[in-house]
């Protein structure tokens, strides 16, 4: 027993505390484990996908963890993705196929969480997200459906699937919890687990009329569907208000109520609605900080829409809506006008209004409303994503704002930073040419000497780069060019910017045209601004540019064969590129530059050391910049050596390392700084997916390149190499013998050859022979003839250009051997396709192009008076291919023209004899084989006996010369040979 | 307690009287009267109702007034009339928008309001110089339309031979001449303008009168005559800035001058255009050479720059389009105000790029073509 007096021992209470720990550390750790998924759910919200990624992915790696806890990280990646596809929904860049594969990645990834955990904590909230999902990927196929009029209708069609599936989704959701809460005790339901049940089913049901009024507004305005869907909402919504009036998602069925209303053109009831969002409910206290958020945006939706709204209906009999709007507004200014301005829907709701006043004429209050939002859009972008877009809005509405005023004759003074505000709206959306109209009223609206340093001087820089953007480098000069001339005394700094610009523009106007006045332009604007400015931070970039400069003198040498002189310029540029300085803005494209001239001189390891430095030095945590012209150079520099680094992999023939190099330009594509590099970027990838016999990857590849730069002059030259790459493979094919393979790359190889000749501007015969040559053993005799007819067409032309027509030449011989195979193939079609009479005519084209020519031959042969010198004459009109010849007097047999197929036949010998090389000699043959049918037919004796005559006297010879094996006739000619016996 | 509504009731009925007068006085002493007073400063006369109107003289009745009060017609700028029908109001608008065919039509619909009751004497009269102006307008595409606007002007004058309105008329009827290539009737009715305009020391209406001369003479082609015609009106413009006060007329005729003395140019070009002798052509390069060095006011003329570079660039289009294509770029950008000569630079520069030929340059060529079409299209440049 423990004296009283005694301390009490301290180990006991160690311990408890120590057992106290062991006992609280699994709560804590699992505390700390769903801190991991929350955690991770946050780096989602906050768009730090990768980051999101690895927590979700070490969350599932986790052997330490339950199931049910590393099922959350699977939950964790669907809704990363069902972030990303929200994301990209957004961007007016992106494609619909690729979204729409984000979108259904992520239900994928739903449904496999949901049918691997069916009893998972988490489940309703996948559920909740799925039918969300469905919403977002139905709102975005409607979006889309107006972009893309062309697809229109199987985009609608899948978003009314979309939403559909959503509404069934949250439906069976509702039903679901309200029959498990049905069958609770009143005491149970009292507890937390049961009020979030009760909360969701609640959710469910407001998410479920909702998607009824996404549906509804897909159809066509007027129509029954349209009529029928969002009545069936606003019923769904008016029950759902009756039972949750008083909590936030009935208020919001209330902003829906208003919204489908508008949408079934009912005005009076619309804004009623709106209204009841905007003034029926109390504002929370702000400092209840998530409440008031809450509720304020709510109101503030309320206030945006129904302004929005009286903006668009303006006057509607003797009822000006824009009044009502205008009424509402002073009360949001009573009620909520700090947060309106510090909150997005405030921002809108403040536009909507100024939109407005100008309806109603008021352009001072329109515009001084505009003018605030604006200000405020642009304070709040360094907090705020948002701000800059509200800022944007804002500026593009004071351009309607004071076009309207002027229109109406209105005298309203624009001071100039709110015309300079409207100005730079109308340059955000590339309307340059007006923007540059804006610009110039800048200048001339600003009086006083701080106007016109603070507004003027930089409307006249925007006016510069206006005109650079449109690639009028003249134009561009001359506006640098008057900012030097007239304010350099003005602003030292602000004339220093310009001097160097003026020289950038007569740059790129020197590389656009290389006119040598336009080089001394440039040279002379480089010594102004390198004399008068000589302390200008940008003097030091200079160097750069005289590297840039060698290089184009460098390629121009090349391009001439001057391989010698072209080398010592590479070296010149090397030489100044290398003196750029680690702080000129240029630095790092100056490295690219330097691995380009690497690679122009073959030495590409080098080469690709400079790229792989650019791509370490862009990517270092440490280079971050916020100067977007630095940032811009870099992305450029990135570009660059991505696209030469790939280069040089091509030239080393290491197909996987330049695919793996260029992996992932794909993040940088959509930036307005590097889309020259996208599409050179992308024909390498194709090139090399080729070389690596990879073609379907190169296909999709294509396609890709297709969409995204439909007017690129390499999409024809990777037609042409997918073409050859799909011959080369059909070829395989045969010999394997899959005819189905050989059939489908055939088909493919002569689509992209198509392709290819419709793109270039002076394709070869070849190109169509081949298209027309694959078409035929196709048997797709219909696409095949007309290529078949243009190669023919180019082959005969060069024919009758040559001077030297004697069988003898060559080239004559090539020409007529290409002509034979494919007059011969032409035939066929003709004559399978029983087209006789075109045939005669095809044939009588091809021998003598002339009519005149023509008609008076056949009249000589018909009176046989083929002696006559007339008839010699003639005779050098005909075009002696011995292919026409025959397939002339084939057609003539067909057609039943017996006397004409003689005369053609007479005509072939008179030809034959009077051209006595052996050269031109017709395939003997098939002459004397047609010959004697048609003296047969005749029954003309005297002729069968000199055809059997004439066949009986060769035999032998050309047996042994295996010619009659050849002819693939040597049955017939046996048979003939013995009747003549 | 009386009731509130009844209150208000009667109020309404208290006051309905008097607000209907009040409201036909103001309609019947609706009109405004602006005009140049001795120091040439802008003033108004508001509330009144004029009675007649003639260059020579106005006189009008003050609201309140029984004896009417007079002003030295030369001296008004404008009367703008309170009781002007809602028709005509729209035409006006329409007219100042260059919508000419709705503006005509509008107007013709005004005078509907005469055979309503309407019995002021300026409608008719303002309604047939206005559609006569909006006739012009759609004449300058549609010749069909000269002889209608013809008319009008020749209404108007018949209604009111010294008309408020008469250098609108004289103006109107030289534009609707020169487009019939009538030349002696359309300096015959620019020199009536002239006239009228010395006669009652309007120094305005009397260089207008003269710019329209000299504008025939060129557009018939009398090279000579018009240069000699532009440099009398430069003369005559600079002896009335000796004598003239107010800032209005002060910057009108400063504008009217540097205007002449720029079209003297493009006359002297328009010469060697025909004559295509070098002689002709350096004598109109010199010419705009020299014009900056005349005075200050030219030298910090926007319209003089720019017509500067514009000439010396068409003097140098034919052999050396490089050259021309800077100067023209120049004018273009360098002095947008200018916009008479801007649109004349587009045209230019659009002629230069084809010269000098190669893909880039014609698309270049389309699109200044284009430019001129989008943002200058009442521009005589662009209709070329």
């Amino acid at each position: 027993m423990r004296r009283a007096d005694q301390p009490r021992p301290r180990w006991p209470r160690a311990v408890l505390f120590g057992l106290a720990i062991l006992v609280a550390l699994p709560a804590v750790a699992e505390a700390a484990r769903d801190d991991d998924f929350d955690f991770a759910e946050g780096l989602v919200r906050l768009k730090y996908y990768d980051l999101a990624k690895e927590q979700f992915e070490r969350i599932i790696g986790d052997t330490g963890r339950s199931g049910a806890e590393r099922a959350n990280g699977e939950l964790g990646l669907a809704l990363l993705l069902k972030a990303q596809a929200a994301d990209m929904m957004l961007s007016p860049k992106s494609e619909t196929d690729a979204t729409l594969a984000l979108f259904d990645e992520a239900e994928t990834r739903f449904d496999k969480f949901l049918s691997n955990n069916p009893s998972h904590p988490k489940r309703t909230d996948a559920r909740f997200e799925v039918g969300l999902l469905l919403q977002a990927k139905g709102t975005f196929l409607s979006g889309r459906a107006d972009k893309e009029p062309d697809k229109a209708e199987s985009l609608k069609s899948a978003a009314e699937g979309a939403f559909d599936q959503a509404v069934d989704l949250f439906k069976g959701v509702a039903d679901a919890l309200e029959e498990r809460l049905d069958d609770m005790s009143t005491a149970d339901l009292e507890n937390p687990r049961a009020q979030m049940m009760e909360w969701n089913s609640k959710r469910a049901r407001f998410y479920e009329s909702v998607c009824h009024y996404n549906k509804g507004i897909l159809y066509e305005e007027g129509g029954a569907e349209r009529e029928g869907t969002l009545k069936n909402a606003i019923e769904l919504l008016t029950d759902f208000v009756w039972d949750n009036e008083d909590n936030i998602l009935g208020a919001y069925a209330y902003l829906y109520l208003g919204l489908a209303k508008k949408a079934l053109n009912l005005p009076d009831e619309a804004i009623e609605f709106l209204k009841v969002v905007c003034t029926s409910y109390p504002v929370p206290d702000p400092n209840d900080v998530a409440n008031f958020a809450t509720w304020t945006d709510l109101y503030l939706q309320g206030y945006y829409k129904l302004a929005e709204y009286c903006a668009e209906l303006a006057v509607i009999g003797d009822k000006d809506y824009r009044d009502i709007a205008i009424t509402e507004l002073r009360e949001m200014d009573k009620v909520l006008a700090a947060a309106c301005w510090e909150r997005k829907f405030g921002h809108l709701a403040l536009l909507q209004f100024a939109r407005c006043y100008m309806g109603l004429g008021e352009y001072d209050k329109a515009m001084d409303l505009a003018t605030r939002v604006s200000l405020k859009g642009e304070e709040l972008a360094t907090s705020t994503e948002w701000g800059p877009a509200t800022a944007y809005t804002a500026n593009r509405l004071l351009t309607e704002i004071i076009a309207e005023a002027k229109a109406a004759g209105k005298d309203i003074i624009v001071p100039p930073d709110v015309m300079l505000k409207a100005a730079l709206g109308k340059m955000a959306t590339r309307e340059w040419g007006h923007a540059i109209g804006s610009f110039q009223g800048v200048v001339q609206a600003s009086k006083t000497p701080e106007e016109v340093k603070e507004y003027a001087i930089p409307a006249w820089m925007k006016i510069g780069e206006c005109y650079y953007r449109q690639e009028k480098f003249l134009e561009a000069f001359f506006a640098y060019d008057s900012v030097v001339k007239s304010y350099r005394k003005v602003d030292k700094q602000l004339a220093g910017d310009a001097a160097y610009y003026r020289y950038r523009a007569a740059t790129a106007l020197y590389a656009a045209t290389r006119d040598a006045e336009d080089e001394k332009l440039k040279k002379k604007a480089r010594s102004s601004f390198a004399g008068e400015f000589p302390k200008h931070p940008r003097s030091i970039d200079l160097q750069y540019y005289e590297g840039a400069d060698y290089i184009v003198d460098g390629d121009a040498l090349m391009a001439a064969k001057e391989t010698g002189r072209a080398t010592d310029t590479y070296n010149l540029a090397l030489d100044r590129l290398k003196g750029v300085k680690k702080s000129s803005i240029l630095f790092s494209k100056a490295k690219a530059r330097i691995g380009e001239i690497y690679y122009k001189l073959g030495k590409y390891a080098e080469a690709q050391k400079m790229f792989d430095w650019v791509e370490k030095h862009v990517a270092d945590p440490d280079n971050v910049t916020t100067d977007r012209e630095r940032t811009a150079n870099r992305l450029q520099a990135r570009a660059l050596g991505t696209y030469y680094s790939a280069l040089c992999y091509m030239k080393q023939k290491r197909w996987d390392k330049l695919l793996a190099r260029i992996k992932d330009y794909e993040t940088i594509f959509a930036d307005e700084n590097v889309k020259n590099f996208h599409s050179p970027v992308r024909f390498e990838r194709i090139r090399a997916l080729l070389k690596m016999n990879n073609l379907k990857d190169a296909e999709t590849e294509y396609l890709a390149l297709q969409a995204a730069d439909p007017e690129s002059s390499r999409i024809p030259l990777a037609a042409y190499l997918l073409g050859m790459a799909f011959f080369d493979s059909s070829e395989d094919a045969l010999t394997a013998k899959n005819q189905d393979l050989w059939k489908e790359h055939l088909t493919k190889a002569a689509d992209y050859f198509a392709f290819y000749v419709t793109g270039m501007t002076a394709p070869k015969s070849e190109d169509y022979e081949s298209i027309g040559i694959w078409r035929y053993k196709l048997n797709d005799l219909e696409r095949a003839a007309p290529n078949l007819n243009k190669a023919l067409e180019m082959l005969t032309a060069k024919l009758d250009a040559l001077e030297d027509k004697r069988p003898e030449n060559p080239e004559f011989r090539a020409l007529t051997k290409k002509i034979e195979g494919i007059t011969v193939m032409l035939s066929e079609i003709l004559l399978k396709s029983g087209k006789f009479a075109e045939a005669k005519k095809f044939f009588e084209d091809l021998l003598i192009p002339n009519a005149d020519a023509r008609e008076r031959v056949m009249t000589l042969l018909k009176q046989q008076e083929h002696t006559r010198p007339e008839f010699k004459e003639l005779m050098g009109k005909i075009r002696r291919v011995p292919s026409f010849m025959e397939g002339y007097a084939r057609v003539l047999h067909q057609l039943g023209g017996l006397d004409d197929c003689l005369r053609a036949l007479t005509l072939l010998r008179v030809l034959s004899t009077a051209d006595k090389s052996n050269m031109y000699q017709p395939d003997w043959w098939e002459w004397q084989y047609l010959t004697f049918q048609v003296w047969l037919e005749l029954g003309v004796n005297h002729g069968v006996q000199q055809a059997l005559d004439n066949i009986k006297a060769k035999y032998q010879e050309y047996d042994g010369l295996g010619v009659l094996e050849r002819s693939g006739r040597k049955p017939e000619f046996l048979k003939i040979k013995q009747m003549a016996r | 307690m009386i009731p509130r509504t009844l209150v208000a009731a009667a109020l309404i009925v208290l006051l309905a009287g008097p607000l209907q007068a009040q409201e036909k006085e103001d309609r019947e002493y609706g009109d405004l009267i602006h005009f140049l007073d001795d120091e040439g400063n802008i003033q108004k006369i508001k509330g009144v109702r004029v009675a007649n109107a003639t260059y020579e003289k106005v006189s009008y009745v003050s609201r309140g007034r029984a004896s009417r009060s007079e002003k030295d017609g030369s001296r008004v700028l404008s009367i703008a009339y309170g009781d002007a029908p809602r028709v005509y109001q729209t035409g006006i608008v329409a007219l100042s928008r260059e919508m000419y065919q709705k503006a005509a039509e509008d107007l013709e619909g005004s005078k509907a309001a005469v055979d309503a009751g309407f019995v002021r004497p300026w409608l008719l009269e303002y309604a047939a110089v206005n559609k006569g102006l909006a006739l012009t307008g759609l004449a300058a595409r549609e010749p069909l339309h000269i002889a209608d606007a013809i008319k009008q002007f020749e209404e108007a004058l018949k209604l009111n031979p010294k008309s408020i309105l008469f250098a609108d008329i004289q103006l109107g009827l030289v534009q609707c001449y020169s487009l019939q290539k009538k030349w002696d009737k359309a300096k015959a009715a620019a020199e009536a303008l002239t006239a009228v305009g010395e006669a009652i020391k309007q120094p305005l209406w009397k260089i207008r009168g003269q710019r329209a001369v000299a504008d025939a003479l060129l557009k018939q082609e009398e090279y000579i005559q018009a240069v000699s015609a532009f440099e009398s009106l430069v003369s005559s413009a600079q002896r009335e800035l000796k004598w003239a006060k107010g800032d209005l007329l002060r910057t009108t005729l400063a504008k009217q001058e540097i205007e002449a003395a720029v079209a003297q140019g493009w006359s002297k070009v328009a010469m060697a255009e025909a004559s295509g002798s070098a002689s002709d052509w350096n004598k109109a390069r010199a010419y705009f050479e020299g014009l900056p060095n005349r005075s200050d006011t030219y030298r910090g003329s926007d319209e003089v720059a720019a017509a500067v570079l514009n000439g010396i660039g068409r003097c140098l289009l034919d052999k050396d389009p490089r050259a021309a294509l800077l100067k023209f770029t120049e004018a273009e950008v360098s002095h947008f105000g200018a916009r008479t000569e801007v649109a004349r630079a587009l045209y230019l520069k659009a002629k230069a790029l084809q010269k000098l030929g190669g893909t880039r340059n014609r698309r270049m060529a389309e699109q200044a073509q284009k430019d001129l079409r989008e943002f200058y299209p009442g521009s005589e440049w662009a209709r070329q």
